[in-house]
């Protein structure tokens, strides 16, 4: 009986896995920047979830699998190169200036110059928690509500770190862009 | 950051109630600046929409299920052991038992030197018993040992040896004590040797020697040398 019930949730588990498989690897390696660090934390999200899978409540299977990530992320990773990530996982307070000029609207052409790697690129350079952020909100298509579940943070945070991320990711790509000759100048100089 | 870019973001992402956005609409009409913010927030959300696709690694999802397939299998052992552990326990606890029972009650014929220590505790101080220079039968229709006259029998007691019926005699011959044992349907002791028919050994620190003596084997021993206890083994049997 129990080994019948065990196969059930293992089938239900690895389709509702598979489902989600991709966003999970594509924000592993958006976290981790490594393609074996991104193999791993995914192997590992999915071992804890299928062993805590009994627990889920069914509402959002997505978002409790990010979840899981994140926090694996947070302990495992974050401790591996503290260092390196102090800095950008309490970042919330740090003062950034709007980036765009007044009144100056965005350079259609030259975004769609802009090839997915240099996109990825600039997303990387973002600070982790904004990057984290602006991936689930804007590739992940995840509501504010889900964001700050899956990050622990309140939704007024996820607002402000999603704002934030968008204006830095903003001032890398018009430098990319100008660096590339995409644009001549993005500012009102 | 201003708290009013923040709404602008919330707009682009559908995150203002319908009020809310009414009101920061009615803004952005009138400013260029928020306006600008919108539009830049609604391209990114595109772009990033657009160009960032990523294709989870085969590789890591068949690594992955390795790892899903190990915790199935150790579920699968830990649920038998659980189930089953106490009747695989049962069953090796009735197979010990049974083999225990079986064993006495079907004893061996050569008897080891610990069951022959044991002839010397927990006999009963009853059943057989033997006066000066008469013959007795220690089991019935077993075969007779003499006691001398000059023997005297200090206490006969009847007990059991591994499942053997024996008998135990206690007797002083005037140069000291030494005990006479019969134990029926034993063929031997482990461990005791000798050229002829008597067999030699130490039980208990002590001096013994046997014989097979009818269907048992008769055993004597003291504090004295082996000659003389095949001396008395010899009158025991009236040789």
């Amino acid at each position: 009986m129990l080994f019948r019930k065990g196969n059930l949730n293992r089938e239900r588990f690895e389709r509702m896995a598979f489902s989600v498989y991709d966003s999970l690897y594509g924000t592993a390696l958006r976290l981790t920047r490594d393609r074996e660090e991104a193999s791993d934390l995914t192997q590992e999200t999915l071992v804890r979830a299928y062993e805590a899978f009994d627990r889920f409540d069914g509402r959002n299977f997505k978002a409790w699998m990010l979840r899981i990530q994140t926090n694996l992320y947070i302990n495992r990773y974050r401790k591996r190169r503290r260092e390196g990530l102090t800095t950008a996982l309490d970042d919330d307070d740090v003062h950034l200036e709007p980036v765009a000029p007044p009144a100056e609207a965005p350079d259609r052409m030259m975004l769609d110059n802009l090839i997915g790697a240099e996109i990825e690129d600039a997303l990387a350079q973002l600070p982790d928690t904004f990057r984290l952020a602006v991936v689930l909100s804007d590739i992940e298509e995840l509501s504010y509500d889900e964001i700050a579940e899956i990050t622990q943070v309140p939704v007024g945070t996820v607002r402000s770190r999603i704002a934030r991320g968008r204006a830095q990711l903003r001032k890398i790509l018009a430098k990319y862009a100008k660096d590339q000759g995409y644009i001549r100048e993005v500012s009102a100089e | 950051m201003n708290e009013k870019q923040i709404q602008v973001n919330r707009l682009a992402d559908g995150d203002l109630t319908e009020s809310e956005s009414s009101e920061l609409k009615a803004e952005l009409t009138n400013d260029p600046n928020l306006a600008s913010e919108l539009e830049w927030a609604q391209c990114l959300k595109q772009q990033l929409k657009e160009k960032c696709h990523t294709v989870g690694c085969q590789q890591t999802w068949q690594a992955s299920l390795l790892r899903l397939d190990a915790i199935d299998k150790t579920k699968r052992a830990e649920y038998f052991v659980g189930k089953y552990a106490w009747a695989v326990c049962g069953v090796f606890l009735v197979a010990l038992v049974s083999a225990a029972v079986l064993n006495r009650m079907n004893p061996t014929r050569h008897l080891t030197e610990t069951q022959v220590a044991g002839l010397f505790n927990s006999f009963r101080a009853e059943g057989g018993s033997a006066t000066r220079g008469t013959v007795v039968d220690p089991f019935p229709g077993g075969p007779p040992l003499t006691f001398q006259s000059f023997y005297r029998v200090s206490s006969a007691e009847n007990g059991f040896a591994d499942g053997h019926e024996a008998v135990r005699f206690r007797v002083d011959d005037g140069r000291g004590g030494f005990a006479v044992i019969y134990v029926s349907k034993a063929s031997g002791v482990e461990g005791f040797s000798g050229t002829n028919a008597f067999r030699l050994g130490l039980i208990n620190g002590q001096r013994s020697v046997t014989v097979r003596h009818g269907e048992g084997l008769l055993m004597v021993m003291g504090d004295r040398g082996f000659d003389e206890l095949q001396e008395e083994i010899l009158r025991l049997i009236n040789r």
